[in-house]
């Protein structure tokens, strides 16, 4: 079943429900996704399902936009948000309907498990295709138990680390 | 052919459900067929089809609309009047869902959608009745009809019940008229619609994958989770397992029986276990994977349907990328481009229309997607003074079949030394299993104390195992090896340059 989102509305009413700030686990997931990013300049980057933008604040990039679905989550991410970055509410199935520019790099991570997507990973594909500009970098990193997804673009890497009682594969794609 | 749909969400909750998932493999298999509007439907072409949605529900805008606009198919919307902008709520079978709004369906049309009228109130209009009720069942209200200029010219029947009072009434309204399974292919007031069902399936052909292995232990698993995840799933995926003397046949075996696996007892050798391989499989179309190599989520989707799409085509080749520690040195010795963002990814080019023939150039690549009957015509593998693949593409392309270039980078070509860095790698991978191992048995709620404790002890073993997997990558031996085997590389490349 997918999560309702007053679930999802209820669950953020802690700001920070997943607990990422004060786990060191979680800590190193940032800084292992960080360090998997290529670098280049970025202009424009989204961080799709971007909680309450944890990882958002710390990602490179001029201008960088966070969608959640959750208003509690984007309200709380708003206010603790850095310069260059902003917070918009929606999900990953209203992204054409956000009227966002196309992007230099995206990120997705802990968004494509069936609680979220169930059975629409292929629409998920287009999605993203849409927004991502030719030569942009497609960063995704989720639970491998979970995770069931491969992107129809060039891998730059894959890589797997331990992760809570999880493993974590993050993968860097190029269109 | 005319495809009937109703909604389309992430979750198949009755049979009138299909998933974005299955939504898109059903579209990927028109591909091959024209896709048109009602108004250009010849009904004797076998080859043209319409896709059609009744209701018509909101969820279409989110799930089924990007996934026809990816395609570029137009689609044909029968409204009912009275239901737009509403919810089911009438309908107290099916679960909830709402009916498009005057805004969605304008988007919808913009998008490529036509509207059509499917009544005003989605009565049953069997038997005689009166003028006023057919007035208002059958005629688009003026604000409705500004919604789309093309539209309004065909009429859904509502629940596909009709009668010759009905079809006389809608003759006067409309250009023709659409029933559901039980209608008649070409009777333009009473054309058949196939119901289209979360396991609907439209393809005309059907897909072999097989992965031939020889002591690729160490990759195999990610060439595997690359035939796995396509977004187009081969029918089969055989590991064909050529007498490995290393954990190979383990490996492969952790995806049984999504994978088919076939051991030789003793090594056959290239030509002999390929043509075993594709003995063992059914598919229309073939394709290897090497063992050490991996292909890009959309290979399987990008060659079929190219072979769906010509059937003067037996072979549907691609170009291809280069990575792993000795992509350079190969790249430079077979004139691949340097990857234009992405360091150490080089990218080979083959041509769509080749200078010389086959025979004195091989631009097709060992993993091209090719016939059966292609194959068996050309009398299959053999042994001879060319490579195994050139030979049979050659003879294939000799008995007159065409070629045709998949013009995308879709094959990810692995290039390695015996270096121990791909150990590193493959302890990685194996770590993330046996913590998903750990995890899974963990959460084993065993009442036999015996089993319990087994459960426990094997779960204290994995972990050690775990430990010493990344003890191994901390220690100094092992950063040793991979600086060792990185001036191994530079010196490879030096020697090249001189």
């Amino acid at each position: 079943m997918i999560q309702s989102k007053d679930e999802l509305e209820n669950w953020y009413s802690d700001g920070d429900p997943w607990k990422y700030f004060d786990n060191p686990q979680d800590t190193m997931r940032k800084a292992r996704i960080l360090s998997a990013i290529p670098q280049f300049d970025y202009e424009d980057v989204l961080d799709i399902g971007c909680g309450n933008g944890f990882l958002t604040n710390s990602l490179p990039g001029k201008q960088i936009i966070g969608i959640e679905i959750s208003e509690k989550a984007v309200q709380w991410a708003n206010e603790h948000a850095v310069p260059n970055a902003h917070y918009l509410c929606g999900s990953l199935f209203d992204l054409p309907d956000l009227n966002l520019p196309h992007m230099d790099l995206i990120v997705i991570t802990g968004v494509l498990y069936p609680q979220y997507i169930a059975e629409s990973i292929r629409l998920v594909y287009i999605l993203i295709d849409q927004l991502l500009k030719p030569g942009g970098i497609l960063v995704c990193s989720h639970i491998y138990e979970w995770y069931k997804a491969r992107f129809p673009y060039l891998t730059v890497s894959r890589e797997y680390f331990a992760y809570r009682e999880y493993s974590q594969v993050l993968e860097v794609y190029c269109k | 052919m005319i495809l009937l749909y109703h909604k389309v969400y992430p979750e198949a909750k009755t049979i009138w459900w299909v998933t974005p998932d299955s939504f898109y493999l059903q579209m990927l298999d028109l591909k091959s067929k024209k896709v048109v509007y009602l108004d250009e439907y010849d009904p004797s072409d076998p080859n043209q089809c319409v896709i059609t949605f009744d209701g018509v529900y909101s969820n279409l805008w989110k799930y089924a609309v990007p996934i026809l606009q990816h395609f570029g198919y137009p689609f044909e919307l029968f409204i009912v009047g009275s239901s737009i902008g509403q919810g089911n709520e009438f309908d107290t079978i099916e679960p909830y869902s709402s009916f498009a709004d005057k805004e969605t369906l304008s988007k919808m049309v913009a998008a490529g959608g036509r509207l059509q009228w499917h009544t005003w109130s989605h009565s049953v209009l069997l038997g005689e009745h009166s003028e006023e009720i057919y007035q208002r069942e059958l005629v688009v209200p003026r604000d409705l009809l500004s919604l789309d200029p093309n539209g309004f010219k065909w009429f859904g029947f509502p629940h596909g019940r009709r009668d010759e009072s009905l079809k006389a009434q809608v003759h006067k309204y409309f250009r023709g008229a659409l029933a559901c399974d039980d209608g008649d292919p070409l009777d333009v007031y009473d054309l058949q619609r196939t119901t289209v069902y979360e396991n609907t399936r439209l393809s005309i052909s059907t897909v072999s994958l097989i992965i031939p292995c020889y002591n690729y232990g160490h990759f195999v698993a990610e060439a595997i989770e690359s035939a796995l995840l396509q977004t187009y799933p081969p029918d089969e995926i055989l590991f064909i397992d050529d007498a490995s003397s290393d954990n190979s046949v383990e490996v492969a075996k952790r995806y049984e029986p999504k994978i088919r696996i076939e051991v030789n007892s003793r090594n056959l050798g290239v030509v002999e276990n390929f043509k075993k391989a594709v003995s063992l499989t059914n598919g229309d179309y073939v394709c290897f994977l090497g063992a050490d190599n991996r292909f890009r989520g959309d290979y399987i989707e990008k060659c079929k349907s190219v072979l769906d799409t010509y059937p003067e085509v037996a072979i549907a080749y691609t170009h291809f990328s280069l990575f792993g520690d000795r992509a350079a040195v190969v790249a430079s010795a077979m004139s691949a481009k340097p990857h234009p963002k992405i360091p150490n990814i080089f990218l080979k080019e083959f041509p769509a229309t080749p200078d010389v023939g086959i025979h004195k150039q091989n631009y097709i690549h060992g993993s091209s997607m090719y016939r059966r009957i292609a194959y068996e015509q050309a009398g299959g593998y053999y042994s001879s003074s060319l490579p195994e693949d050139h030979s049979l593409f050659s003879r294939i392309i000799e008995n007159g079949w065409k070629a045709r270039l998949v013009d995308n980078y879709i094959l990810e070509y692995r290039q390695h030394s015996k270096d121990q860095i791909n150990l590193l790698k493959s302890l990685e991978f194996e770590n993330a299993y046996l913590r998903s191992l750990i995890y899974k048995y963990q959460s084993i709620d065993n009442p036999e104390q015996s089993l319990f404790e087994q459960n426990q002890q094997l779960i204290k073993q994995l972990q050690l195992l775990t430990q010493e997997n990344s003890d191994i990558k901390k220690s100094n031996t092992w950063k040793a090896i991979q600086i060792l085997s990185k001036f191994r590389s530079l010196l490879n490349l030096h020697n090249r340059s001189k």
